[in-house]
């Protein structure tokens, strides 16, 4: 896989975030932590709920670029936008039950409500969360394949190579371990 | 949602069809069936979360590893000033602890100095920490900039933006509780009073029970026992019934 290295255009921003290049990501994550991992520690928060608030924001930055909602112009767009997403899911918290007060505010209720620049569907968020957990209690084989597949989206030939098998073998497995997942997630009859 | 069986070929034509993969008219095809049954949207959508959930899960893997780098750098600003109070030789730790006895001897000037009242004052007393301030909005743009300068402890610029915004809203409870904040926390308490007694007759704020706390520890500052024992009175939180019952013990 050819990485990119200098990222200096939309198209490359964009496509190398679509393709999950490690690099562009790391990149993108290291450089802008600590702005916000200030405005968090600058606003009653702790350190683990910076990083947390701050992956939290950066999967939905990513999410939203990957489903098109957001195309960003350049690579000081994202930033932009992470921090603001981080920095809205943040007040979030503090409006939340653990702050009353700024709650209780007229004039903050009605400024609230412009405060959403990114609708996110609630539901579709549990949704996503609980096949994250579900993926965790993967076994570690069923998660290694399926993060070559899903997330470094190798081709089924070539995983067939590394783990040795045939490619119709690894097309079973794979759908066995999304069996897995699935029996995992155990969705609620309505 | 409840989960369907999907058979393996199902799976794996919906995948094919989320990721851009069949023919023009393969996808007309499926197109045409998912209008027909309602069931295999149904599918689409659950393949759809699992596809984007695995591949979540995988970042947030990630993510823990990226963060390793920047976890790394801030443990070494952490423990710096560790290895600057590690006294390097005798002379160090003589400095250091005579620095100790002036300290303490303040400390102990400080206490004697102050009014009993005062000491109650300085006990009770923390700063509100203000309200949580994003910059998006026009209309409360210049409150929110002066609540930044209030939380960054700049009470006199956070003064200068808030004072002007009282001709446009003089009855604005939270203005006046802010003010008062910003001159309390500026150690000019006199200036503080008059908003927070405003505050404190507006019975429909949300402030009302703080601005009569600390209307109360004002007067406390001010060595004024009595007028702070009856707005304590007035405030249901619990600081005020504790500080009532050390006034009157």
């Amino acid at each position: 896989m050819g990485k990119v290295h200098h990222i200096k255009h939309q198209e490359t921003t964009v496509t190398a975030i679509k393709a999950n290049d490690e690099q562009v990501l790391k990149k993108i994550y290291t450089e802008n932590y600590k702005k916000t991992e200030v405005f968090i520690l600058k606003n009653s928060g702790s350190m683990q709920q910076a990083k947390d608030t701050y992956q939290e924001a950066f999967i939905a930055m990513w999410q939203n670029i990957k489903e098109g909602k957001f195309t960003p112009k350049n690579e000081s767009a994202v930033q932009g936008y992470l921090y603001q997403i981080a920095k809205n899911k943040w007040l979030d918290v503090l409006r939340s039950s653990r702050f009353k007060k700024t709650v209780l505010v007229e004039e903050t209720a009605a400024w609230e409500a412009q405060e959403q620049p990114f609708p996110e569907s609630n539901e579709k968020e549990a949704q996503l969360a609980k096949v994250m957990e579900g993926f965790k209690q993967l076994g570690p084989d069923c998660r290694e394949l399926l993060k070559k597949f899903y997330f470094e989206k190798l081709p089924l030939r070539t995983l067939a190579t590394q783990f040795e098998i045939g490619e119709a073998s690894v097309r079973n497995k794979k759908y066995r371990c999304i069996q897995q997942l699935r029996n995992l997630i155990q969705p609620p009859t309505p | 949602m409840n989960s369907p069986q999907i058979t393996q070929d199902e799976f794996e034509t919906i995948e094919r069809y989320l990721k851009n993969e069949m023919t023009a008219s393969e996808q007309e095809q499926f197109q045409q069936q998912l209008i027909e049954d309602p069931s295999l949207q149904q599918k689409v959508n659950e393949v759809r979360m699992l596809i984007d959930g695995m591949e979540a899960a995988t970042l947030k893997e990630q993510l823990n590893e990226y963060h390793k780098e920047v976890g790394s750098t801030h443990s070494k600003v952490v423990q710096e000033p560790n290895l600057i109070t590690k006294p390097k030789s005798n002379r160090t730790l003589w400095y250091s602890m005579a620095a100790v006895l002036i300290a303490l001897f303040g400390i102990f000037w400080f206490f004697n100095r102050t009014s009993p009242n005062e000491k109650l004052f300085a006990k009770h007393y923390t700063p509100d920490p203000g309200l949580p301030t994003t910059m998006s909005t026009t209309s409360n743009y210049s409150f929110f900039e002066g609540m930044v300068d209030y939380k960054q402890g700049n009470f006199k610029e956070a003064l200068q933006k808030w004072e002007p915004l009282l001709a446009s809203t003089p009855e604005n409870d939270t203005l006046h509780y802010f003010l008062g904040m910003a001159h309390l926390a500026n150690e000019e308490t006199k200036q503080a009073l008059p908003y927070l007694e405003k505050v404190s007759t507006m019975k429909q704020s949300s402030f009302i029970s703080e601005a009569n706390w600390y209307l109360g520890l004002s007067y406390l500052r001010l060595n004024q026992p009595k007028a702070a024992e009856k707005v304590l009175k007035r405030s249901d939180l619990k600081e005020s019934q504790l500080v009532l019952k050390e006034l009157n013990p």
